[in-house]
């Protein structure tokens, strides 16, 4: 039994120019637990709606959102919502967002903001609670101190490394951290890495880990998903699509990462994203891509690499591609 | 540390508003001529009423014109009008300050005074029933229907609300005090038109006191009613802009219920501004009391003024009002500092 089972996830948002179709089927699955999964992507692509799907965050102009989501083999989406609150919020699924730095209330202390979710829990006293947060700020490397400070006083590291402390409360199966180091300076994402990967290993929790930097997401992930234009692209090991990469979006995407050796400059993906409103069917990549041939009129599904089994297998850790070249041997 | 200091220059502040607004009614007093046309009106009324009793004892015409034209003179000397107004007038200023308010020259208090202290004194308190108990009517009544609102923005009873703001903001209160009267006293005759109490006056203090609010219904309505509308806009806009902000899509991604959410996450931080409107609120209210007291002859400080000014004109009561309305002013200011200093954390620095 997978750890997390994603099946045709669907997240629509009503524009007044007609649906937006942010997530499109997504199935994926994360067989163990304990591992990290990283989403790449650019803007757009319907990697934060992803998440923001999963942990059940929607905005007020969302109009459809369906599928299934197995964790631990329940199924999370048919809850009521205030089952959902009770059952599975902070306590299985806790988010790091993306702008901790406006994350917190202003008029409220540190300790209270990372206390109060604990205190709702049944038989949870305040000693007890204001305990276990003092050990989890420590074990984020923030003084003691921080506990009395409110969030203006801290700076913008210091706000990421209590956003985690915060989503780590209630000891969760998984934490979702959408662009988690996206706000901050080369060395505090560094620092925050590092205490990422600690926490993955120390405490086994799962992450997911959405980003637009792929070298981030390869240092922390073991599997790998690409998105482009609310679908999954590519999926599988971190290894496999990062060194045999089978899709041309995911291969243009990492040609456009900057080298400092080797001599050859970034290619960047010439062209915009479809009109998310308007997609053309097809490929969706077809008119940005350089392999672009007759058949990419056709939607192409998500099929094995390197197998010859055609059809919407769902992601799991083998690795799978949308592209009509994949399995078809002439992909390079 | 940094917070006394905070206030200590807030207070300061302050102190010189209550300054400035005193020299400004001077100048306005004094530049227009309206101080000395006033006190010309109070020397020749006392002429007038002591002439009778002079002429009883001086038969001479002539030595009884000499002696007015004396008594006239010591007058102009005690009321300073041989001195320029800007010489006369600053004096009185600072009489005021230490509450020295001195004697009034023409309006009397109930019990026979003519202390000003006395006269204005005892219409405080009529005054800050009306006052404070509109304030907390419109807050009560703001808060809960904006936040309520605030939740539901965009839908048709937001908008509906929304306009009712605007046109309550433009209403005159005096002009709606008018209507009011008209509608409930005149056409149905359930409320009474004016006045603090029936004549004669119900027997007991609590029947009195029961008479007094029957009097004060409409008034306060009158007031709320002006009031409100900017209120619940102020409370819907401030609670919709914080509703949208990060921290309280983490409160909800946590798993707090709603309604926690939405008091401890958004109005608790939405009480400074909230907090700021109604206390600037209440000051606009001021202006608008004077008004209303007029309209409704609640015989309050605005109804002392507006005698003080169009009736019998008393500039030392003018002036000790002035200092009284701006001294409530302050005070409503004082009291928002350190409201906004126990609310907010992020102001107890710099």
């Amino acid at each position: 039994m997978a750890f997390l089972e994603v099946r045709e996830l669907t997240l629509d948002y009503s524009t007044p120019r007609g649906p937006l179709r942010a997530v499109d089927s997504v199935s994926f699955s994360m067989e163990k637990s304990g591992t990290g999964l990283g989403l790449i992507g650019e803007t757009g692509s319907g990697k934060s709606s992803l998440v923001m799907a999963l942990a059940r965050i929607l905005s007020r102009n969302v109009s459809r959102y369906s599928g299934e989501v197995f964790l631990d083999g329940k199924e999370i989406m048919g809850l009521s919502n205030d089952a959902y609150r009770r059952s599975v919020r902070w306590k299985q699924i806790s988010v790091v967002f993306q702008g901790s730095m406006n994350g917190f209330n202003p008029v409220m202390k540190i300790g209270k903001q990372l206390t109060e979710r604990m205190l709702l829990e049944p038989g949870a006293d305040r000693n007890g609670a204001s305990e276990k947060v003092l050990g989890l700020l420590k074990d984020v490397g923030l003084s003691p101190e921080v506990f009395d400070r409110y969030p203006h006083e801290l700076s913008g590291g210091m706000k990421q490394r209590v956003a985690i402390a915060m989503a780590l409360c209630l000891d969760p199966r998984l934490m979702i951290l959408d662009e988690p180091t996206s706000a901050l300076d080369v060395s505090v994402q560094a620092q925050i890495m590092n205490l990422l990967k600690k926490l993955k290993w120390e405490l086994g929790i799962s992450m997911i880990f959405v980003t637009h930097d792929i070298a981030l997401a390869s240092e922390i992930s073991d599997d790998l998903g690409v998105m482009y234009a609310g679908q999954l692209r590519e999926f599988g090991s971190a290894e496999d699509v990062m060194l045999r990469s089978a899709d041309p979006y995911t291969r243009d995407l990492l040609a456009s990462i900057p080298r400092l050796h080797g001599g050859v400059g970034p290619k960047f993906v010439s062209g915009m994203a479809p009109d998310p409103i308007d997609r053309p069917a097809g490929c969706r990549f077809r008119e940005r891509c350089s392999l672009a041939f007759e058949r990419c009129v056709e939607d192409p599904p998500l099929r094995p690499v390197g197998g010859g089994a055609v059809g919407g297998a769902p992601a799991g850790s083998s690795h799978v591609a949308r592209c009509w070249l994949v399995g078809a041997g002439s992909a390079s | 540390m940094q917070v006394v200091k905070r206030l200590l220059v807030k207070g300061l502040t302050m102190l010189a508003v209550l300054l400035i607004v005193q020299f400004l009614v001077v100048i306005t007093l004094g530049a227009t001529g309206y101080s000395d046309r006033m006190l010309e009106a109070v020397i020749s009324e006392e002429l007038r009423a002591i002439r009778p009793s002079l002429a009883e004892t001086i038969r001479d015409p002539e030595r009884l014109e000499e002696a007015l034209t004396a008594r006239r003179d010591e007058l102009v000397a005690l009321y300073g009008l041989d001195r320029a107004w800007h010489t006369r007038l600053p004096g009185m200023v600072f009489r005021v300050f230490t509450l020295d308010l001195g004697e009034a020259h023409t309006l009397r208090s109930s019990s026979g005074s003519n202390r000003v202290a006395d006269i204005v004194g005892e219409r405080i308190p009529k005054s800050m029933l009306l006052l404070t108990t509109s304030m907390i009517v419109t807050a009560a009544i703001g808060l809960a229907i904006g936040a309520r609102l605030s939740s539901r923005a965009g839908t048709v009873l937001d908008r509906v609300v929304s306009s009712f703001s605007a046109v309550s903001y433009a209403l005159p209160t005096w002009w709606v005090g008018i209507l009011l009267i008209l509608f409930f006293s005149f056409r149905l005759g359930i409320l009474p038109s004016g006045g603090m109490y029936s004549a004669p006056p119900p027997d007991g203090s609590f029947l009195r006191f029961l008479d007094l609010l029957y009097h004060a219904l409409l008034p306060v309505f009158t007031l709320v009613l002006a009031g409100i509308g900017p209120y619940i806009y102020v409370v819907r806009t401030i609670s919709v802009n914080i509703a949208q902000a990060d921290h309280v899509t983490v409160a909800r991604a946590k798993g707090l219920s709603d309604s926690l959410v939405s008091r401890r996450h958004i109005l608790r931080v939405a009480a400074p501004p909230i907090v700021t409107g109604l206390v600037m609120g209440f000051a606009g209210t001021l202006g608008g009391s004077i008004l209303v007291e007029t309209v409704f002859n609640w015989q309050g400080m605005g109804r002392l003024y507006y005698e003080a000014i169009a009736g019998t004109p008393d500039e030392m009561v003018i002036v000790a009002l002035t200092f009284v309305y701006t001294l409530i002013y302050v005070v409503a200011r004082m009291i928002l500092e350190v409201l906004y200093v126990l609310l907010d954390p992020r102001v107890r620095y710099g």
